[in-house]
């Protein structure tokens, strides 16, 4: 079966970028109460540099109360590490047979080209289900661990953000992989970079307003998740139709499209 | 007698790159059947096709009465290809590989297999990443025979193979053939054809340029002519020269056997050597008559 292939041959990848990141994020709660006095004073630094605050949306969170510091501290590394590994699972999951010449045995296999595709895609939504699982169950058990109170509902609103974020990124990753018959993590990382950087921008300049609508990043913010205890749902609705589009279309192309050697 | 494979008038461009242009061609059920054609012909365009792993422009494919574009499942369940890249994933263990292979048939096939792997000499336990073309080649002749497919395309089968193990591969396809299997290969290695294929497409260009059986396409009046001693070709109608050396001269002759006859009774010579023409040689006529029109 192509699904459990696909999660074991992406199995190294996972563990590594799972351990690294939910490791790191774990690692940073665990040092809170011995950053927290210094937290204070940076915030009241931080406080009259109010672009790169609100860039960091520390303008809303406070980085000395251990809710924002998971937020903008924490959810810095999971959102842009997150992303990248999104990035590197989608764009690689198609093009990578072609890119490793294995597409002459997989597709004469007897199964239909599109059941591969979608048993690839439901592999992706698994790997990615799994490594925010893994970071929320770590998140969770930090909480008490520094003795901080545990926000439930905010904490779970933001790790559902971030989980449809990473799944808008793969599938943009998805997207490209359908279209080029070499692999191009690069570009698949390029544009998750691109897109964390629109939503720092389009928070300071606003003729980058417009780019909220564009970047899943800005949804799945903890600046606006967290205090709002809300997901904007326009812009979530937004993010969601273009992740299913960017896989039917990538989907629908790529079962019709040549195969390389 | 049905037909395994019937291609109609298939044409394949990719940009403006040459594909096929225009390619019939019916293989019998049971026929042992050679594709031959030098490197960047169409032979692959062709069996990848069949494949349906592109989609030609124009024409139709049908593999054991189905149309490819349509039951490519169907079709797919009952075939046994080989590619002649025979790449598979890097990390996985040979085993690994078979055992991906037979469940996609649905099969159990691990008595095939074993029996397979013996024959061929495969170490099962080895990964992907350590094998050689050659050792890839025989992982792929088992994921192609395992699930004993009533079709086999096999495309350059035997590049890559030792001598050895072209013999123990070709008896396992001269088996099979008995059994009523149909093969198609892809080769540009004529003696191979010459030696176990019934029927033969020669593809040049993109175009089929014979289609015939192998007997009649070996048959021919041009005769292949050696003579030691001398270092120069008689004059007569009908000759080309294939080498001349300081020694030693050969030549085809196509023509009244009778003037070549008298012609040599002119020449002092030590030895004198007349042969029909391999198919290797014929393909190499049929390729430059081409080019002369």
């Amino acid at each position: 079966m192509i699904f459990k292939h696909e999660l074991k041959a992406n199995f190294k990848t996972f563990l590594i970028w799972t351990s690294i990141i939910a490791g790191m994020d774990f690692g940073f709660m665990l040092m809170f109460p011995s950053l927290q006095d210094s937290m204070d004073k940076a915030m009241s630094a931080y406080e009259s540099m109010s672009a790169f605050s609100t860039a960091f949306g520390m303008d809303r969170l406070s980085m000395a109360d251990p809710l924002g510091y998971y937020g903008v501290y924490i959810g810095a590394i999971l959102s842009l590490g997150g992303a990248l590994f999104a990035a590197i699972v989608g764009t690689g999951i198609l093009s990578k047979e072609e890119g490793g010449h294995t597409s002459e045995f997989l597709y004469t296999l007897p199964y239909s080209r599109l059941n591969i595709v979608l048993q690839k895609v439901a592999a992706v939504f698994v790997i990615l289900f799994a490594f925010n699982a893994v970071n929320l169950l770590l998140g969770l058990l930090s909480f008490p661990l520094i003795h901080a109170k545990l926000m439930l509902q905010e904490i779970l609103l933001y790790h559902a953000a971030q989980f449809m974020m990473h799944l808008e990124i793969a599938a943009i990753g998805i997207l490209l992989s359908a279209f080029t018959k070499k692999i191009s993590i690069g570009i698949g990382l390029g544009i998750a970079m691109l897109l964390y950087f629109l939503d720092m921008m389009s928070r300071v300049l606003p003729q980058l307003k417009f780019g909220k609508y564009i970047t899943p990043f800005y949804y799945a913010n903890a600046a606006d998740v967290m205090p709002t205890r809300g997901i904007d749902p326009l812009l979530l609705g937004i993010g969601i139709g273009l992740t299913l589009l960017c896989i039917v279309i990538g989907g629908l192309y790529y079962n019709k499209r040549d195969l390389a050697a | 007698m049905e037909n395994a494979i019937e291609i109609s008038d298939l044409v394949k461009t990719y940009g403006k790159a040459r594909g096929v242009s225009g390619i019939s061609l019916n293989v019998e059920k049971g026929d042992f059947y050679g594709f031959i054609g030098p490197n960047g012909a169409g032979k692959s365009t062709t069996i990848r096709s069949m494949l349906g792993l592109i989609t030609p422009n124009t024409g139709s494919i049908k593999i054991l009465g189905m149309e490819t574009s349509k039951d490519k499942v169907n079709i797919l369940k009952r075939i046994g290809y080989m590619p002649s890249e025979s790449m598979f994933y890097p990390q996985m263990r040979v085993s690994e590989i078979i055992k991906m292979s037979a469940d996609a048939y649905k099969m159990n096939c691990s008595k095939q297999a074993e029996a397979l792997c013996d024959r061929l000499k495969v170490n099962t336990t080895k990964r992907i990443e350590e094998l050689s073309l050659g050792n890839r080649k025989k992982i792929s002749i088992v994921c192609a025979m395992q699930h004993t497919p009533d079709l086999y395309i096999l495309d350059e089968p035997t590049s890559g193979l030792d001598p050895l193990m072209q013999k123990e591969f070709f008896s396992l396809l001269t088996e099979a053939n008995r059994l009523g299997a149909t093969v198609f290969f892809s080769s540009h290695v004529l003696s191979e054809i010459q030696s176990y294929c019934n029927n033969a497409a020669i593809i040049k260009e993109g175009k089929l340029i014979a289609v015939d059986s192998v007997s009649n396409l070996t048959k021919t009046n041009a005769r292949k002519v050696t003579l030691r001693g001398i270092a120069k070709v008689p004059a007569i109608d009908g000759v080309k020269i294939l080498t001349a050396e300081e020694n030693q001269v050969s030549f085809m002759f196509r023509g009244n056997v009778k003037t070549l006859i008298a012609a040599l009774n002119e020449l002092n010579m030590n030895d004198v050597i007349i042969e029909e023409p391999s198919l290797e040689e014929i393909f190499l006529h049929f390729y430059e008559k081409e080019e002369t029109k």
